[in-house]
């Protein structure tokens, strides 16, 4: 069974890449019986969800993105 | 190869948003980061002829505007002892674990993300623990859960050499991160 510190480096795995079977059975048995790896998980799975959920509030402007437009095609002109 | 075209303009059309969403996250600026774009366009215009298609259009500007940021920070910041620090993580380790590995600090209910993504100053303080993050740490956390780049292109544009040395440095990365959201605010609310 991992540890709560050998969890952490589990769990962040696990948001990577699926892990193999034995690795991800022995996260879920650890998971069932500790409370503060489960919210080690969810903070986890939070910083993911906000960061992603603001992702689509940040674009270039139309006007930021023509005059982008403009002042590289001045000077990739010459 | 097909259409590899050098015309900036098609990039900005193409990636703008994602260079653009990089760099807001690490200068915090709106107008500054638009400036980062355009000059990222142009150096990637002007070295055009030695991009030789060994990773996407994507990651290759991505590794340009990350030269750019770094640039920034030695012009306008004084910290300059964390380029490549992924070290600096005993210490939060010897705060949060005891000798045989169990926790030893209380996590906090954080509650669900709906609200604090909808929260101003949450933002603000994201920002700053963020920030407070090595470059490094901090470019492969936006990077990975922002832009999705793969693991292997992460790899390429931040110089690390293993898959495995990735996960390892996301971990610390990831256990930082929490640890300062944490403290700055979830503990104040």
């Amino acid at each position: 069974m991992p540890s709560c510190k050998e969890m952490t480096r589990l769990l962040s795995d696990s948001l990577e890449t699926p892990l193999p079977w034995p690795k991800r059975s022995v996260m879920h048995l650890h998971l069932l019986i500790c409370g503060t790896c489960r919210r080690y998980r969810r903070h986890l799975l939070f910083m993911h969800k906000v960061l992603a959920g603001h992702n689509h509030l940040m674009f270039l402007s139309d006007t930021a993105k023509q005059r982008i437009k403009d002042s590289l095609a001045k000077k990739t002109e010459d | 190869m097909t259409s590899l075209t050098s015309d900036p303009s098609k990039w900005l059309d193409d990636y703008g948003d994602a260079l653009y969403r990089y760099a807001m996250l690490r200068v915090r600026s709106e107008p500054l980061a638009e400036d980062m774009v355009q000059e990222t366009l142009l150096a990637a215009w002007q070295s055009f002829t030695q991009f030789g298609g060994q990773s996407s259009v994507k990651t290759w500007l991505i590794g340009i505007m990350k030269h750019k940021i770094i640039d920034h920070f030695r012009k306008y910041s004084h910290e300059t002892d964390s380029l490549d620090d992924f070290e600096d993580n005993d210490a939060l380790l010897a705060h949060s674990f005891d000798a045989d590995g169990h926790w030893k600090i209380n996590l906090i209910n954080w509650g669900t993300p709906d609200k604090a993504m909808n929260d101003e100053q949450f933002w603000q303080m994201f920002y700053h623990c963020l920030a407070r993050l090595p470059q490094n740490m901090a470019d492969l956390f936006i990077l990975r859960t922002v832009e999705d780049l793969s693991s292997e292109e992460c790899c390429k544009v931040l110089a690390i050499a293993t898959t495995n040395q990735l996960c390892v440095a996301l971990s610390r990365t990831r256990l930082k991160l929490r640890q300062c959201l944490e403290v700055q605010w979830f503990e104040q609310g």
